[in-house]
């Protein structure tokens, strides 16, 4: 019954903001361009970022240190790396951001009737900009080397889970700012131990037996490897892990559009 | 008045609207009651508004006063939706536009034209509809070429004014303003007024909370006064800021530390009665009461026909009660030569409350004064006795002029008096 419950208060949740699509999509627009506005490059440097980054990795991993993997179809370290950072980094930026979205927006969470559960989302969407574009500079060097395949048109059944789960986890934060303000700080800490429990920088095969068992429980986890297995291998992995990935996705932003949607109305007392 | 009329429907309805703020001393007292999941208590409660009932009939304006704190923005919150009351109903009918704070959604770093379609979308209106008020806006906020320019470089005239265009032209059916009107330059606020003025005439809902007692008495059908989040008065403009003065007069006055109800004890047994009249120009009053006599003293007991300025004096008026007062207030005008009132003063109003009184006691008042720096010549005092109090009296006893005295001085006054002024000197010279 609760469950139900929750589901509809969910539903609501979601026509509400589907009706305030027009507002989302501005503060988006805004968000991307409060970024970049004054600068002479603009979006561009959402390009150079990544593709400087990427040469930097080969240049330490591939070229300094020689690292190599131990299986795989191929044994470029800083080509394996840079799939698992890209989804890390948008899920990174958008719980940090989130985070603190509607606290700083308190001007306008208290003085207009201001539906304060798109600023997450403004995050989410805004953040992907970025991500797209930097997936879109991997893609444009796999072609290069002749290592992409068909698998990776599969990238949208990964992208779609990472937006929603980052969201989700981006509601709780958001939500949970507003009653303490520590809760940022908390976070910070938090996704430094996630970061180095996710398999951005070591394959899932160098872990222990043991431990692998805790880290496939990580939805992070399973975006990584399946990132690889589409991109880097062509390769669909098996169902488990999809299966894995969307059930917590979706249970994460269930709880966190629910928890938003409660917690919301003691938002302005509290600010 | 309007507000009364049977046909309209009430739009904003409140019943027993109240809202609590919990007021933490230590954040960390948060973390506890949620651990203890709220059975444990580690906050004051602080109720901001309590108890409010109203109706607001369609095409009403309604005005809300009271002083800071006493829970007017906290009303408007609520109706406006972006509080959620603690208690209570809170039942609004049609779209609401509230100006709590001009250019809350503004991003400095864009144009104001973009600010034009952020403001708009904030407030609800896509891309199209702004489109079709954007002239208007823009003829409004009168901020010419500016307006492709970063807000940023705006004066804060033009910031006001540009978000007050926007605020006003989304065309709400129930406006909620908040002091927003109090911004720019005279000019605009004449042309925000009429624009307000226009949307009533529109027969649009208007809940204005203000400062401005003249605005609100010009602009609102009805008014309300809330006091420490209560609603203390509901009426006529006129009515609810004669209330509201009193309540801020009775305020100050305890405040400077008067006002106490003086016993039998307090009673200056010291102040002499006096029962001479030197002259009786004109008097009238309901007759109450009767004015026996007034006398200007020194300090040391003399009578004073003639004062220097600076001078501690005492004024004396006596009076003979026929008719019970309850509230009697006894109290001076000071005239020049030429009949220019220069000051006035009463019991009430010095914060002095005298005692009921019963026909037959004869009530004395003792004022001291320190004669003020005015231009040296003759000066009268046209004593009164009155019954009610500071804002709604009876006149009971008047006498015009009774009194004469010469104010004297050894320097010379220039004009009508002399200020208390310190002169200090700084000279560069050409080297």
């Amino acid at each position: 019954m609760p469950v139900s419950a929750s589901l509809t208060v969910f539903y609501n949740f979601v026509e509400k903001i589907l009706i305030r699509r027009h507002l989302v999509w501005t503060f988006v627009v805004r968000d991307l361009r409060g970024r970049y506005v004054g600068s002479l490059m603009g979006l561009f440097w959402s390009i150079i970022h990544p593709f400087v980054l990427l040469l930097s990795y080969n240049f330490v991993f591939s070229i300094v240190l020689q690292m190599k993997l131990r299986s795989g179809p191929t044994d470029n370290f800083s080509l394996f790396l840079f799939c698992g950072l890209l989804p890390w980094l948008y899920f990174q930026d958008t719980v940090m951001r989130s985070c603190t979205s509607v606290v700083d927006q308190r001007n306008l969470v208290q003085r207009t009737l201001f539906p304060s559960e798109i600023l997450p989302i403004t995050m989410a969407l805004s953040n992907l900009v970025t991500h797209l574009l930097g997936t879109a500079i991997l893609l444009l060097v796999l072609v290069y080397l002749g290592l992409l395949g068909s698998a990776s048109m599969l990238f949208p059944f990964t992208l779609l889970p990472l937006i929603l789960f980052a969201l989700g986890i981006g509601w709780l934060a958001a939500a949970l700012q507003v009653f303490l303000r520590d809760t940022v700080q908390i976070l910070t800490v938090l996704l430094t131990l996630w970061f180095w429990f996710t398999p951005v920088f070591y394959q899932m095969d160098m872990v222990p037996e043991s431990l692998r068992v805790v880290m496939r429980l990580n939805p992070l986890t399973h975006v990584v490897e399946i990132n690889r297995s589409l991109f880097l291998e062509n390769r669909v992995p098996d169902l488990e892990s999809w299966v894995i990935l969307a059930g917590s996705s979706a249970l994460t932003i269930l709880l966190g559009g629910v928890v938003f949607r409660k917690t919301k109305r003691k938002f302005v007392d509290v600010l | 008045m309007s507000s009364e009329m049977p046909s309209t429907e009430a739009v904003v309805k409140l019943h027993n609207l109240s809202k609590k703020y919990p007021i933490y001393e230590r954040p960390s007292h948060k973390i506890w009651e949620l651990l203890t999941w709220g059975k444990r208590q580690f906050h004051r409660e602080f109720w901001a508004l309590q108890d409010i009932d109203l109706e607001v009939s369609s095409g009403t304006t309604l005005g809300v006063i009271g002083q800071n704190g006493s829970g007017k923005s906290t009303l408007l919150q609520l109706v406006a939706g972006i509080l959620t009351q603690t208690r209570g109903d809170c039942f609004v009918k049609g779209t609401v536009s509230a100006l709590l704070e001009l250019g809350s959604g503004f991003n400095l770093e864009f144009t104001g034209r973009e600010n034009i379609f952020m403001g708009g979308a904030i407030m609800g209106l896509n891309q199209r509809q702004m489109e079709n008020r954007l002239d208007e806006i823009l003829a409004f906020s009168e901020i010419g070429n500016f307006i492709d320019q970063p807000v940023r470089t705006y004066s804060t005239g033009m910031f006001m004014r540009l978000a007050f265009s926007v605020a006003i032209h989304v065309d709400p059916d129930i406006l909620l303003v908040d002091e927003a009107l109090a911004v720019g330059d005279l000019i605009f606020q004449h042309r925000c007024f009429n624009r307000v003025r226009r949307l009533k005439a529109e027969g649009k809902t208007i809940v204005f909370v203000s400062h401005d007692l003249q605005a609100v008495t010009q602009f609102c059908d009805r008014a309300i006064l809330l006091d420490a989040g209560r609603k203390l008065e509901d009426g006529t403009p006129d009515e609810v800021v004669q209330r509201y003065q009193a309540l801020i007069f009775e305020r100050e006055r305890r405040a400077a530390g008067k006002g106490e109800v003086p016993s039998a004890g307090d009673q200056d047994d010291s102040v002499p009665v006096v029962d001479v009249i030197p002259q009786v120009h004109n008097r009238y009053g309901n007759k109450g009461a009767e004015i026996l006599g007034i006398i200007l003293y020194s300090l040391g007991g003399e009578v004073l026909n003639q004062a220097p300025i600076g001078e501690e004096v005492q004024l004396v008026i006596s009076a003979r009660i026929h008719n019970s007062l309850s509230n009697p207030i006894i109290g001076f005008t000071v005239r020049d030569r030429l009949g220019v009132e220069i000051t006035s003063s009463n019991t009430a109003y010095e914060g002095l409350h005298l005692p009921p009184a019963e026909p037959g006691d004869i009530v004395t008042v003792g004022f001291r004064i320190q004669l003020p720096q005015l231009h040296p010549g003759s000066y009268s005092i046209s004593p009164a006795i009155a019954q009610g109090n500071i804002w709604e009296h009876s006149i009971e006893d008047w006498i015009d002029n009774a009194y004469i005295f010469d104010l004297t001085s050894s320097g010379l006054i220039y004009g009508m008096m002399r200020w208390q002024v310190v002169p200090s000197f700084r000279i560069i010279r050409n080297q």
